[in-house]
């Protein structure tokens, strides 16, 4: 029996590009690209293999977990108000980005004021060239909170999965950067090129990892849906910690009265 | 009979007389003195001069002459009645105290056939008022002698002759009598009678004192002290008493059951000492009762009903969600920022059918504590938020009685809408539907994906909740992809938000869906949301508009809605005067500014059978900024008078009705202070019985008529002043002094 969120992602999917939201699906996870910056253009080639690789994040979350999804593509304009209908938003790339406008700035200044969580994800990390760009560019941004490196025990490493670092297409470093404030706002800095691992061509997998290993994929899958977690639900597996604590604090110090 | 009399008098003080005598005494000495001198008396001077100052004082003094009547009027009595509701404690046989008193002022009035009694009750009001006034007025529960004594009004001709009291000689709630020269200062001069309308102490067991806070922190145990006396000889013993906190439309709650044991300091008292604690915030009723005691002549003090404000400091709520959306993620996030909230949140992040591809080890996932969290720990929540979530498919619709119960006795639930909460999520059976605010339908057909705006209702636009989020967006509110299909509002709930092209399902009407409704269900509230993109007023258009703050603003209202929280209601309601059964009881109604509806209220008991009682409509002031009702005769119990205007908002009133209260807190009569009373000011103290004993004042002279006219002209005196004079000079000539 297919599930009914399975069946509305699938109508979502014909609809695309289409606008058109089903019930229950506006607060689905919708993994939107941050557009190329004045003077910078996407090909048209790399833009497919995004496409993909968004896609094959949002169809993992979608068969993994109870989270619904939004598998259409969307590109936003960083100077459009569009950044602001949904609190989520990647930006990638593998060459300097070019140069952030004011009134972009300003854009993703709000948009973090309003809890928006953003994902730099670097597609060539041996190069650096985007990641020093996009780091250079986020300095006209309010960021939510200064840069730090997650401890191994932070939320997004046991948000969904139990991983013991991030993984992408590259192993990358071991821990990962990032500024994180109250609401959920946050940037997250990725120099693991997680969607390259994620990108498809046809029926195959677009992008050889490097090293090689047999269940690297795997593990920047669950990743990825780690970080979807995190941002759906931020400090929640938090809680879960807390949760039998507050319990235990309300039976230790609560009423007399027989139950 | 006026009697007449006559004296002289003068325009000029005693003062100057006094100096215009002691002139003329002079004159005779100087005059006397000169004779000496001069070795004979010389006689014509002597005379001369003497009737010259005598006619110089006349004249300076001009004496005439005053006539008056004098009357004998009646004494002036008051009398002082006792009008609190002490008097209707039993005084001997079937005869109220009340009683005794009426039959002591007609004796009053036979005893004292010449006086004139002039009647005044006092209580704990600020003011004297006729015993009729009084009786049928507010109860007072005080019985103030002191400042009754000192209010009594001088009158024209003086003092009172005497006052007289009736009373029982307890005064205010059971507190000592203090000082009788203290009572007597206001009137030194005036003797007060007393007439004690009880003498012999009643056989009673009563709650004489219930010591504990009148506002608590939910959740935290607070202790109470208890205090039971017994007089007029029954035994003093252990006994067994219990403390249940009343609901609406649910049984009450046993929050306590224990003994009374005996006080090793006073044999006349029981004492009990104990911690409860309350767990739903806002006004509530705790009720303390004895275990019967055949032999007590007073039952109605065996209990009472107290009210206890319960307050939060901090709310604990269960948030538990279907599904990890931006809407879960928002309303997450919210909840988490106040930090007056405790929140205990499950998500559901992986289904049954999810394939996780990884064995249970590597998944940062335990189980749903479903049975744990909605029977154990349930009742220690002040909410719960059901978040699009399917109650059959995880096993909370077998606690939907429990739920159903919860929200009967207080807690509040919030049902919020998706593909798998309402009809989707088997909410439409189970036994919750009688404490949800909209009916669910059970067709297969369970939400609609028309897009749409849902618009505000009359009431919406009225009710404060919605205020905050009104003054940031006004009419606007985001695009909604769809709606969970509910039917008609609950009779006693009323809908804020409405779809504008679905009618509630079941009907014929082509809009007007509930999609935010309210609802009151016994002692508690739950919330009905049938969408689920609010998250669109923080991420969104209209969030952008509001800086994100509309989505906390709404959900600030719903929140504190449920939670009573006064800022939300349609009306500050109270009441004037405590609550004593029999005795008419007024609530007074302040709508908010705005709230501009037509007010009605019903009142009903703190019962599972939450039985109506009448409350009848007094009027209300010109400008509709206060509406008063009142309820004849309540019974002794808890009631809640629900206030709704309109079709609108409802507003809810917690109050106890008592037989008594605390004046019935000590039934004891204290005849000896009354004896004091009356000994220390010349008066005399008597059993109703022995009224003639009482002594009647004398009458107060009166004068009714005067008329002054003088002796002779001013002029007279003057000229024979002249007179004298002029022949003492001559006189004198004529012997050669000058």
């Amino acid at each position: 029996m297919m599930r009914r969120r399975t069946l509305l992602a699938s109508s979502l999917l014909a609809l695309a590009p289409s606008s058109a939201l089903a019930f229950g699906e506006e607060g689905a996870f919708h993994a939107r690209l941050l557009g190329p910056l004045s003077g910078k253009r996407m090909s048209d080639e790399s833009l497919k293999l995004l496409g993909s690789a968004m896609s094959r994040w949002s169809f993992e979350l979608m068969e993994r977990t109870s989270a619904p999804v939004r598998i259409a593509t969307t590109v936003v304009s960083p100077e459009s108000k569009e950044l602001f209908d949904e609190p989520f938003i990647i930006w990638t790339g593998a060459e300097d980005p070019g140069t952030l406008s004011r009134l972009a700035a300003r854009r993703l200044s709000e948009f973090f004021r309003l809890g928006g969580f953003m994902l730099v994800d670097d597609q060539a990390p041996e190069t650096g060239a985007f990641r020093l760009g996009v780091e250079r560019e986020l300095e006209k941004v309010a960021l939510p909170s200064p840069r730090i490196k997650l401890p191994p025990d932070h939320v997004l490493f046991k948000s969904f999965y139990l991983i013991p670092r991030p993984v992408g297409r590259v192993m990358g470093p071991s821990a990962v950067e990032a500024s994180l404030g109250v609401a959920g706002s946050g940037v997250l800095f990725l120099r693991h090129d997680l969607l390259g691992a994620l990108a498809r061509r046809g029926d195959t997998w677009a992008s050889p990892l490097e090293p090689d290993d047999p269940e690297q994929r795997e593990y920047a899958i669950r990743f990825a849906i780690n970080i979807a977690m995190y941002i759906l639900c931020t400090d929640y597996k938090d809680d879960q910690v807390h949760a039998p604590y507050l319990m235990r604090r309300r039976t230790r110090s609560g009423p007399t009265r027989p139950r | 009979m006026t009697i007449f009399g006559q004296q002289f008098s003068s325009d000029l003080g005693g003062t100057w007389a006094a100096l215009v005598a002691l002139l003329v005494l002079g004159t005779f000495v100087l005059l006397g003195a000169e004779g000496r001198r001069r070795g004979r008396v010389p006689w014509a001077h002597i005379v001369t001069g003497a009737l010259g100052a005598l006619a110089l004082a006349l004249a300076v003094l001009r004496p005439s002459l005053v006539r008056q009547g004098v009357q004998s009027a009646p004494a002036r009595v008051v009398v002082l009645v006792d009008a609190s509701e002490r008097m209707n404690l039993p005084a001997t046989g079937s005869s109220r105290r009340a009683d005794v008193q009426d039959r002591a002022l007609e004796d009053l009035a036979r005893v004292f056939p010449s006086a004139r009694l002039e009647v005044l009750a006092y209580g704990d009001h600020a003011n004297l008022e006729e015993l009729e006034v009084a009786r049928k007025g507010p109860p007072q529960i005080g019985n103030e002698l002191g400042p009754a004594l000192e209010k009594i009004p001088r009158g024209e001709s003086g003092p009172p002759g005497a006052i007289v009291v009736l009373t029982d000689g307890r005064v205010s709630r059971g507190s000592s009598f203090g000082r009788a020269e203290d009572y007597v200062a206001a009137w030194p001069e005036v003797p007060i009678h007393s007439v004690r309308v009880a003498d012999e102490p009643l056989r009673d067991r009563s709650i004489a004192s219930v010591r504990m806070p009148d506002v608590v922190v939910a959740h935290e145990p607070f202790h109470v002290d208890l205090d039971v006396r017994c007089s007029g000889g029954v035994p003093c013993q252990a006994g067994p008493f219990q403390v249940r906190e009343l609901l609406q439309g649910a049984p009450p709650i046993e929050l306590y059951q224990g003994r009374v044991e005996p006080d090793p300091k006073d044999a006349s008292m029981l004492k009990a000492s104990f911690d409860i604690t309350l767990d739903r915030s806002g006004p509530r009723i705790v009720e303390i009762a004895l275990a019967s005691d055949a032999s007590d002549v007073v039952k109605d003090n065996d209990r009472r009903l107290l009210p206890v404000g319960v307050r939060r400091d901090r709310l604990r709520i269960m948030y538990v969600a279907g599904r990890a959306t931006y809407d879960v993620r928002a309303l997450r996030t919210f909840l988490k920022s106040d930090r007056s909230i405790d929140l205990v949140g499950f998500m559901i992040l992986r289904t049954a059918l999810d394939d996780v591809m990884a064995p249970p080890s590597e998944l940062a996932l335990i189980p749903f504590p479903v049975d744990e969290l909605f029977s154990e720990h349930l009742p220690s929540f002040d909410a719960v938020v059901l978040q699009d979530i399917d109650a059959e498919e995880y096993g909370i619709r077998v606690h939907f009685s429990g739920l159903r119960d919860y929200v009967l006795r207080g807690g509040g639930l919030v049902l919020v809408g998706g593909p798998e909460s309402f009809g989707a999520g088997g909410y439409a059976e189970g036994g919750l539907a009688r404490v949800l605010p909209v009916q669910i339908p059970t067709g297969k057909k369970s939400f609609d994906l028309k897009p749409f705006v849902p618009r505000y209702t009359r009431v919406g636009r009225e009710a404060p909740m919605l205020g905050a989020l009104r003054e940031m967006l006004g009419e606007r509110l985001p695009e909604m992809a769809g709606a969970n299909l509910v039917g008609a509002a609950a009779p006693s709930a009323y809908v804020l938000w409405e779809h504008p092209g679905l009618g509630p399902a079941g009907s014929s009407e082509k809009s007007g869906m509930p999609l935010l409704t309210l609802g009151d269900f016994g002692d508690g509230r739950s919330v009905a949301l049938a969408v689920d993109a609010t998250h669109k007023l923080r991420f969104g258009p209209e969030g952008a508009l509001s800086g994100g703050r509309a989505h906390g603003a709404l959900w600030e209202g719903i929140l504190g809605w449920l939670m009573r929280d006064p800022r939300y209601e349609a009306a500050r309601i109270y009441a004037p005067w405590p609550c004593i059964s029999g005795r008419p009881f007024r609530i007074e109604v302040q709508p908010l500014p705005g709230v501009t509806e037509q007010v009605t209220m019903q009142v009903s008991e703190l019962s599972a059978t939450e039985r109506a009682v009448g409350a009848i409509r007094e009027g209300e002031t010109r400008d509709g900024s206060l509406v008063s009702f009142v309820i004849p005769g309540p019974k002794p119990g808890g009631y809640a008078s629900t206030v709704r205007f309109s079709s609108g908002p409802a507003s809810r009133f917690v109050f106890a009705c008592e037989a008594g209260g605390d004046a019935w807190a000590d039934t004891r009569p204290d005849p000896g202070a009354l004896k004091a009373l009356s000994s220390a000011s010349g008066g005399v103290s008597v059993a109703p019985s022995e009224i003639d004993r009482l002594p009647e004042p004398s009458g107060t002279k009166v004068i009714t008529e005067r008329t002054e006219s003088p002796v002779l002209p001013d002029a007279a005196w003057a000229g024979a002043a002249c007179f004298f004079l002029a022949l003492h000079w001559i006189v004198r000539r004529r012997d050669g002094y000058l």
